[in-house]
C-alpha cells in the first residue's frame, strides 16, 4: 500500500465544467483516489492515489462513460 | 418554464414530486451538461432525477419540494461551476385584487336587482291596499297576501343573505353593527308577517322587511362602485430594473444574465444610461447617479470607487463596475415595493360611522322592545298584544335610510371634489380626511418646485456680477445638469448674451470646463474640485451651505472669479398653505431626503412645526408610524415621488400631488393633479364637510323612525281621541317613514354639490 502521484492525460475536456466533472468523478467515484488536480490547458490530471486500491482501468471506464479518455503516461 | 404537480399531500404524507424546467447558464459543452446532472442528483437529497437539455440550456428536474429548497439546487449547480436560474417568486399576484373587486360588484348588483324587482311591486300592492286603492274583492282575498309573501321571500333570503352572514360574524365578536340592525328589523317584520298571514288577522309588514333590505343593499352597491380601482403601478416599479444584467466573470468576460441569477460577490457592469440593478459598491469607474428614487432629488450624485450604489437608481454618463452586495430581490427598489405592500396590508379598515352608531343603537332598541313587551303584558295580560307591540317596535326601529346615509354623501362629496381637482380614491379616504391632525410634506417637488434656482451670485476680484452670470451661463449652456439649467434660465431671464463655446468638457466630480468664444477659459465645479480656495471664500461657502444652498465655484485661467449658489425654491403658495393648515388646527411637518441645512432653512421660512432631513424612504415611513402612535387623530402625508410611496402607504391619508410618480398616485387616498398646494387644505375641508353631511344624514335616517317608536309601542293608545292609525304601528306608517327618510337623506347629500 503506497500513496503515489502520477500525471495522466485526459482527452475531451472543453471547459472548466468538464475539468470539474473529471475531478469529481475521479475523486468521488474511483476508490483509492485521494486527490485529483486537473489542468485544463495542459489537458492533464495530477492524480494522488493508493497504488494498491486504485484500479486505473476502472477510472478510465468511468471517465469514458462521461465522454473523456484517460491516457496513461508512457513512462 | 412549466410545472406539473404530483399528488399533493402535506409535510408528513407520502412523497410529493414536482417537476420543473429551469434554465442553466454556463454550459459550454455536452459534458458540462453531465456535470450539472451529476451535481443535482448526487449532491442534493430529494432530487429524483435531473435531465439536462444541453441545446436548450435547460434542466428538467424531478424533486420533492419538501426536501429541496430552491437555493440548495442553485448552490449545487454553482459549486459545479454553472448557474441555475431560479423561478421568479414575484409572479404577478397583482390582479387578484382587481378581479375580486369586479366579482364583488357584480354579486352585489345581482342581489340589488332582485331586491328592486320584487320590492317595488310589493310596495305598490301593499300601499295600494292600505290607501284603499285596491278593490276589496281583490284586496281581501287571502291570495293577495300570498302574493305579497311570495314577493317578499326572495328579497329576504337572496338579497338579504349577506346581512345574515354579516350579522352572525358581528355578533360572534360581541358587537352589533349595521348588518345586525338590518337582520333584526327585517327578520322580525318578515316572520311576524308570515305568522299573521297564516293566522289570518293582523297587519302584514312584508313591504317593510323588503324595503329595509333593498334600500340598504342599494347603499352598499353605491359604495362599492365608488371604490378606487387597484392598479399595477406598484408591481410595475420592479420593471424599471432591467431583466438582464451584465455579469463579469473571473476571466473578465461579459455574460448577460437574468437579474435573479446574480448573487452577492458577483461583479456587474453598469453602462451609461442604464438602471443600476442591485445594491452594491463601486469597484472601478466614476459616474454620477440619479438617486431621485431614494431622495427625491433630481440633482445627480457623484460617485466613485468605494461608494455605495442602490438598485433602481439610474446611472448617468459613466460606466462602472459594481461589486454586488445584496441579491436582486433585496435591492433598494425591491425594498420600497415590499414596504408599500406591507403598509397597505397593515391597514385595518376604519370602522365606519354608521356601524358605530348601530353598535350603540341595537342594544338600546332591543331594550325598548323588551320593555314594551313587559309593559303590555302587565297592562293587558295578553301575550299576543304584547308581542304585536314588541314586533312593531323592532320593525320601525330599523332605519333603512341608514344604508343610504353614508354612500349618498360620499358619492356627492367625491363628485364635488373631482370638479375641483381633488380625486378621492375611495370612501375611506373621504372619511379619513376629516380626522387629520398632522400633515407631513415631502420637500422636493412638493413644498418646492423641484428645480433648483440660481439664487446667489458672489463675485471675486474685479469681475462684475453681470459678467459672472454671462460667463457662467454661457459655459453651462451645453450641460444638462439641473444646476446648469438653472443658471441658463437665470441668464435668459436677465437677458444676457450667450457666448458660444468650444472644447466643452464635463466630468462627474470635476465639473465643466470650456473655452468661450471671447477667449475666456472657464471652469465651473463644486468647491471640492478646486485645489486651493482663498481663505475668506471657505467661510462664505460654509455660510451659503448653512442657508441651504448648493455651491459652485467659477474660475477662469487666472483664478477664481466667482461663486454661485443654487436653491430649490419653495412654491409661492407653500407658506400660505402651511398657515391655513395651522388655522384649521393642524400641525405640519417636513420629511425630506435632503441635507439638514437646506431642510432647516426652508422649514423655518415656511413655518413648519417638525422637520426631518436626510430621510430614505424607510426613514420617512418610520417617521409616519411614530407620528401615528403619538398623535390623537390622523396623519396625512403629501408627496409626489417613488421615495414617498412607503410613507404615503403608511399614513392615515396619503395625498399625491402634482403629476407625480404612478406609484404615489396609486398608493395615496387622494390625488391632486394640479400642482397647487392649497388643494391640500381644500381637500381636508371638503372631507370635513362631507363627514358632517354623513352625520346629518344619519340623524335624519333615525329621526323619522325613532319618532315613530312610541307610536309602535302604543303610547298613543292611552289617548282614545288619537286617530286609530296612530294608536298602532300601521304598516303604511312604517313604509312611509322609510320612504320619506330616504328621500330626505338623498336631498341633504345633494347639498354637497
Amino acid at each position: 500500500m503506497s500513496e503515489i502521484q502520477r500525471t495522466f492525460t485526459v482527452e475531451g475536456m472543453h471547459c472548466k465544467g468538464c475539468a470539474n466533472l473529471v475531478r469529481s468523478i475521479l475523486e468521488e467515484d474511483v476508490d483509492g483516489v485521494t486527490q485529483a488536480v486537473v489542468n485544463l490547458d495542459a489537458a492533464t490530471v495530477d492524480l494522488s492515489y493508493d497504488d494498491a486500491v486504485m484500479n486505473v482501468s476502472t477510472a478510465g471506464r468511468l471517465l469514458e462513460e462521461s465522454g473523456y479518455k484517460l491516457i496513461l503516461p508512457t513512462d | 418554464m412549466n410545472r406539473e404537480r404530483g399528488s399533493s399531500a402535506d409535510q408528513h404524507g407520502p412523497a410529493r414530486t414536482e417537476e420543473i424546467d429551469l434554465p442553466v447558464i454556463g454550459m459550454y459543452c455536452a459534458n458540462c451538461a453531465k456535470a450539472v446532472e451529476r451535481a443535482l442528483k448526487k449532491k442534493v437529497k430529494g432530487v429524483e432525477d435531473a435531465t439536462v437539455n444541453y441545446a436548450a440550456e435547460q434542466v428538467h428536474l424531478k424533486y420533492d419540494p419538501r426536501l429541496v429548497p430552491m437555493d440548495k439546487l442553485a448552490n449545487a449547480v454553482h459549486e459545479a461551476g454553472y448557474r441555475l436560474v431560479l423561478p421568479d417568486p414575484d409572479d404577478d399576484p397583482g390582479n387578484a385584487e382587481a378581479v375580486a373587486r369586479r366579482e364583488e360588484i357584480a354579486k352585489q348588483k345581482k342581489a340589488l336587482s332582485v331586491g328592486l324587482a320584487f320590492t317595488i311591486p310589493l310596495f305598490i300592492l301593499s300601499m295600494g291596499r292600505d290607501w284603499g286603492m285596491v278593490p276589496a274583492v281583490l284586496g281581501d282575498h287571502f291570495l293577495y297576501n300570498i302574493v305579497l309573501f311570495l314577493l317578499a321571500t326572495p328579497v329576504q333570503f337572496y338579497t338579504g343573505k349577506g346581512y345574515y352572514l354579516g350579522a352572525w360574524h358581528s355578533l360572534r365578536n360581541r358587537n352589533a353593527n349595521m348588518d345586525v340592525l338590518v337582520a333584526l328589523g327585517s327578520t322580525t317584520a318578515y316572520v311576524y308577517s308570515v305568522i299573521v298571514m297564516v293566522a289570518g288577522t293582523g297587519h302584514l309588514y312584508f313591504e317593510a322587511a323588503a324595503m329595509i333590505i333593498t334600500l340598504i343593499k342599494l347603499g352598499k352597491w353605491l359604495e362599492i362602485r365608488a371604490k378606487g380601482k387597484a392598479g399595477t403601478a406598484i408591481q410595475d416599479l420592479m420593471k424599471r430594473v432591467p431583466p438582464t444584467v451584465h455579469l463579469i466573470d473571473e476571466m473578465g468576460e461579459y455574460h448577460d444574465m437574468p437579474l435573479n441569477a446574480v448573487r452577492p460577490g458577483d461583479m456587474v457592469r453598469v453602462k451609461p444610461g442604464e438602471t443600476i440593478p442591485v445594491d452594491g459598491v463601486i469597484d472601478s469607474g466614476t459616474t454620477s447617479i440619479d438617486v431621485s428614487l431614494l431622495t427625491g432629488e433630481s440633482t445627480p450624485y457623484d460617485a466613485e470607487t468605494g461608494d455605495e450604489v442602490y438598485g433602481g437608481t439610474i446611472n448617468q454618463q459613466g460606466a462602472i463596475n459594481v461589486k454586488v452586495m445584496k441579491p436582486g430581490s433585496d435591492s433598494a427598489i425591491a425594498r420600497i415595493v415590499k414596504r408599500v405592500k406591507a403598509a397597505q396590508g397593515s391597514k385595518a379598515p376604519i370602522q365606519r360611522l354608521a356601524d358605530r352608531v348601530a353598535a350603540v343603537f341595537v342594544p338600546v332598541i332591543v331594550g325598548v322592545a323588551l320593555l314594551t313587551l313587559v309593559v303590555w303584558l302587565v297592562l293587558t295580560g295578553s301575550i299576543e298584544t304584547a308581542l304585536v307591540r314588541m314586533v312593531a317596535v323592532l320593525v320601525i326601529a330599523c332605519p333603512c335610510a341608514m344604508g343610504l346615509a353614508t354612500p349618498t354623501a360620499i358619492i356627492t362629496g367625491m363628485g364635488a371634489g373631482a370638479k375641483k381637482g381633488i380625486l378621492y380614491r375611495d370612501a375611506e379616504a373621504v372619511e379619513a380626511g376629516a380626522k387629520i391632525r398632522l400633515v407631513a410634506f415631502d420637500k422636493t417637488g412638493t413644498l418646492t418646485l423641484g428645480e433648483p434656482e440660481l439664487s446667489t451670485l458672489h463675485v471675486v476680484g474685479k469681475t462684475k456680477t453681470r459678467e459672472l452670470l454671462e460667463l457662467a451661463a454661457s459655459a453651462l449652456k451645453s450641460s444638462s445638469h439641473p444646476l446648469a439649467s438653472a443658471a441658463v434660465k437665470m441668464g435668459k431671464e436677465k437677458g444676457i448674451i450667450f457666448h458660444d463655446s468650444a472644447m466643452f468638457e464635463e466630468e462627474a466630480g470635476f465639473g465643466v470646463r470650456t473655452m468661450l468664444d471671447n477667449g475666456r477659459l472657464i471652469h465651473i465645479g463644486r468647491p471640492e474640485a478646486f485645489e486651493e480656495l482663498p481663505g475668506g471664500m471657505e467661510n462664505a461657502i460654509s455660510e451659503m451651505r448653512e442657508n441651504g444652498e448648493t455651491v459652485s465655484v467659477v474660475a477662469d485661467r487666472y483664478g477664481i472669479i466667482g461663486v454661485l449658489g443654487f436653491r430649490d425654491k419653495p412654491r409661492d403658495e407653500a407658506r400660505d398653505t402651511v398657515q391655513q393648515l395651522r388655522q384649521m388646527g393642524m400641525r405640519t411637518a417636513m420629511l425630506s431626503g435632503d441635507h439638514k441645512a437646506i431642510v432647516n432653512s426652508i422649514g423655518q421660512e415656511l413655518g413648519l412645526d417638525y422637520l426631518h432631513s436626510e430621510q430614505h424612504p424607510e426613514d420617512k415611513e418610520a417617521a409616519v408610524l411614530a407620528y401615528r402612535k403619538k398623535i390623537r387623530g390622523g396623519v396625512a402625508v403629501v408627496g409626489d415621488g417613488i421615495n414617498d410611496a412607503p410613507a404615503l402607504a403608511r399614513a392615515d391619508l396619503g395625498i399625491a400631488i402634482g403629476s407625480g410618480a404612478d406609484v404615489a398616485i396609486e398608493v395615496a387616498g387622494i390625488s391632486l393633479p394640479s400642482d397647487d398646494l392649497r388643494n391640500v387644505p381644500r381637500a381636508i375641508k371638503l372631507s370635513r364637510k362631507t363627514v358632517a353631511v354623513i352625520r346629518q344624514n344619519l340623524f335624519w335616517a333615525f329621526a323619522y323612525n325613532v319618532a315613530l317608536v312610541p307610536v309602535a309601542a302604543g303610547v298613543l293608545a292611552i289617548f282614545p281621541a288619537a286617530p286609530a292609525m296612530l294608536q298602532q304601528l300601521h304598516p303604511a306608517l312604517a313604509a312611509g317613514a322609510m320612504a320619506i327618510s330616504s328621500i330626505t337623506v338623498v336631498m341633504n347629500s345633494l347639498r354637497l354639490r
